[in-house]
């Protein structure tokens, strides 16, 4: 019979790299095994175990805290804003052009209104959705390249700075 | 009014360091998780088992840790303990806390 810690670390190995798997799941499931040892008078094997789990937190959390990189993620806080500014710009773009086109063709190519817009809406979210995806895609990319090249995190360079202003954001004049 | 948000998220980042540091303390002697966690929170150094757990695996791969499992007794445990680089960072860091809090009370009585 599975006892719940079976289930639980069997969760977690599964999400680990497979050299960690083994060593990892015998300390865990040997920890838990301490914890309910270690529980208070009145309370049942069951429950202790059950509450040994719930503080470990969800297998996939701890899994991630056990890789041997740390944690991972998509798009770190580097990538992030130039991965938001710039599905701000090309996403309405695609969008609009996209929808645009595909309204067009259909409209002169049978003329019904209708079919024009159904058609130029279809397009406008497709394209939407693929510039999304490609985004994400080449900024997830870039984040684990790990290197300072491209549009996505040019090597920092103060003289490229803009003037004040010429981005439409103005600083407030420095008192004399 | 101080928030208890604001508070822990401080009380948190201005502990996360020590953890390590109480640990290679406690590890001078062998020791396995659940026994570190207990030893670790009797002392003030409250920590979670999902976070010392997976930190002394990180602290074992960057060598400051050693590790063997006992099998002697009726549950096999993965037993710690501090390698030599491990007592030279814990002597960095104790250097580097102590002079820490000799840098604060200077700026607190100037």
């Amino acid at each position: 019979m599975t006892t719940l810690t079976d289930r639980y670390v069997s969760a977690v190995a599964g999400l680990l790299p497979a050299d960690t798997r083994d060593d990892v799941s015998a300390e865990l499931r040997a920890t838990i095994a301490d914890t309910v040892d270690a529980r208070p008078d009145g309370v049942s094997e069951s429950e202790a175990e059950r509450e040994a789990i719930r503080e470990l937190g969800h297998p996939s959390a701890l899994a991630e805290q056990f890789r041997p990189g740390g944690p991972r993620h998509l798009i770190g806080p580097t990538v992030f804003p130039i991965w938001l500014m710039l599905i701000k710009i090309i996403v309405p773009i695609a969008a609009v052009a996209a929808g645009l086109v595909n309204g067009i063709a259909e409209f002169v190519s049978d003329g019904g209104v209708g079919d024009a817009i159904g058609s130029g809406v279809f397009a406008a979210w497709n394209a939407a959705a693929i510039a999304a995806i490609a985004l994400t895609a080449i900024a997830a990319f870039k984040e684990r390249r790990n290197d300072d090249t491209g549009v996505f995190g040019a090597p920092f360079d103060p003289d490229t700075l803009p003037e004040p202003g010429s981005r439409g954001v103005r600083l407030p004049r420095r008192r004399r | 009014m101080l928030s208890d948000d604001v508070l822990n998220t401080h009380l948190q980042e201005l502990r996360r360091g020590t953890v390590v540091l109480a640990a290679l303390h406690v590890l001078e002697e062998p020791a396995y998780g659940y026994w570190l966690l207990e030893r670790l929170g009797g002392a003030g150094f409250v920590v979670d088992g999902n976070t010392l757990y997976p930190l002394l695996r990180r602290l074992e791969k960057q060598g400051l840790l050693t590790s063997e499992w006992n099998t002697e007794e009726s549950r096999p445990r993965k037993f710690y303990v501090i390698s030599d680089d491990g007592r030279a960072l814990r002597e960095r860091l104790a250097t580097d806390w102590t002079s820490l809090t000799d840098s604060l009370n200077h700026l607190e009585e100037s």
